[in-house]
């Protein structure tokens, strides 16, 4: 069984770096944003994952601080960089996504 | 998937392993479905349904698949703290986003995309 | 236990509930209920000041047991259209803003609508000013504003609000 969870784990730090792709091609910092907002769900995932593969209880605590991190990461995103750099400088492209019509 | 000898003990214990698998699986097929959406949805908007509402879904699936192997209540409880705190937390980030964007003058991209299946 | 408003029923709830907190997070060893103890009191002492100022939830059981479930199957309906629509090869995606004025009164009960909406399938709550949020829909259908009534009704359920009738489109 243990085998088999920590191979989920690897499948979802594989799935993590498919999602860098979106932080690559942005195109607005927000969108990276939710990038970096799958990171924080897969991470927990994968730490509750290995928090049982490997029989060590602690990792769980780690994903309970996870899960709470998550959201400050993103007030603090919201609250300072993103708003204030587009009152400074409003030049992000609109809409366009790099793939749409 | 294998059996250690010191675990493949009674029957109740292959079907705990056989949900927790069935289970586990599920939740990674919807993580893979989450990164899937964020990579081809066309928008920023539609990016944060596929993150909210997939890799969610995905950490309840495999957080229930684990409840299977603990011993007691008390990790049970905690890995129920660990998604409903993550529940909230994908909400409240989404909603967040799409505002600051919204104000930001990011505009949504409306209409049926190829062939939508809108009116 | 909602209607004794006696002293007893405002810590007893709250105490029984960061003392199964404490469990889950903690465990159960005899040393641990000491460093537990003090925690619980030091929190009870932040609830009681801050519950001072802010008016008492009262939470209807059965609505919220009522609400459980139906979020549930409503989560699962959620992930499971975005996954259908990230594997169709053709991106099978109509999406639309839609204005949607709430019924809730301002609070807690409001805060759980506009967070749940970003869980139901195709929705997710983009703005709020004043009594109208802004939902994003995934894709346009006739539906979407008698689900959002139907999540409105039943978290107003759960904070025992009565909510008036919607009115045709504004």
């Amino acid at each position: 069984m243990s085998a088999f969870l920590t191979g989920v784990a690897l499948f979802l730090v594989l799935n993590v770096a498919a999602g860098l792709l979106r932080v690559v091609r942005g195109p607005t910092q927000a969108d990276r944003m939710v990038a970096a907002q799958l990171f924080g769900t897969s991470g927990v995932a994968i730490l509750v994952l290995l928090a049982e593969a490997g029989g060590e209880a602690a990792l769980r605590d780690t994903a309970l601080v996870f899960a709470i991190l998550a959201v400050v990461v993103s007030v603090a995103f919201v609250k300072r960089g993103w708003v204030r750099k587009l009152q400074s400088a409003p030049v992000e492209d609109p809409a366009e996504g790099g793939e749409g019509p | 998937m294998t059996l250690p000898p010191d675990l493949a003990g009674g029957w109740l214990v292959s079907l705990l392993d056989l949900g927790t698998g069935i289970l586990v699986g599920v939740g990674a097929f919807f993580f893979l479905a989450g990164t899937v959406g964020l990579l081809r949805f066309p928008d920023l908007y539609c990016r944060l349904h596929a993150l909210t509402k997939a890799d969610t879904l995905g950490l309840g699936f495999i957080t229930a698949g684990l409840v299977l192997q603990l011993p007691g209540w008390n990790a049970g409880l905690q890995l129920l703290l660990i998604w409903v705190l993550a529940l909230s937390a994908a909400a409240t980030v989404c909603h967040l986003l799409a505002s600051a964007s919204l104000q930001a003058g990011i505009r949504p991209v409306e209409g049926a995309d190829e062939e939508g299946e809108g009116p | 236990m909602a209607d004794a408003s006696s002293m007893h029923g405002s810590i007893l709830l709250p105490a029984l509930l960061l003392a199964l907190l404490w469990w889950t997070l903690a465990g159960a060893g005899v040393g641990d209920w000491v460093a537990g103890a003090i925690a619980i009191i030091a929190a009870l002492l932040v609830h009681r000041a801050l519950s001072s100022s802010a008016p008492s939830l009262r939470l209807h059981p059965l609505g919220a047991a009522a609400f459980i479930p139906w979020f549930l199957l409503r989560a699962f309906q959620g992930g499971l259209d975005v996954a259908i629509r990230a594997f169709s090869p053709g991106l099978p995606l109509a999406p639309a803003t839609l204005h949607y004025r709430i019924r809730l009164p301002e609070g807690g009960s409001r805060t759980l609508f506009v967070n749940t909406i970003s869980l139901l399938p195709g929705t997710f709550s983009a703005d709020l000013s004043g009594d109208r949020v802004t939902v994003h829909l995934l894709a346009r259908t006739e539906e979407a504003e008698s689900t959002l009534a139907e999540l409105e009704g039943k978290v107003g359920a759960i904070f025992g609000h009565e909510l008036e009738p919607k009115e045709a489109a504004p």
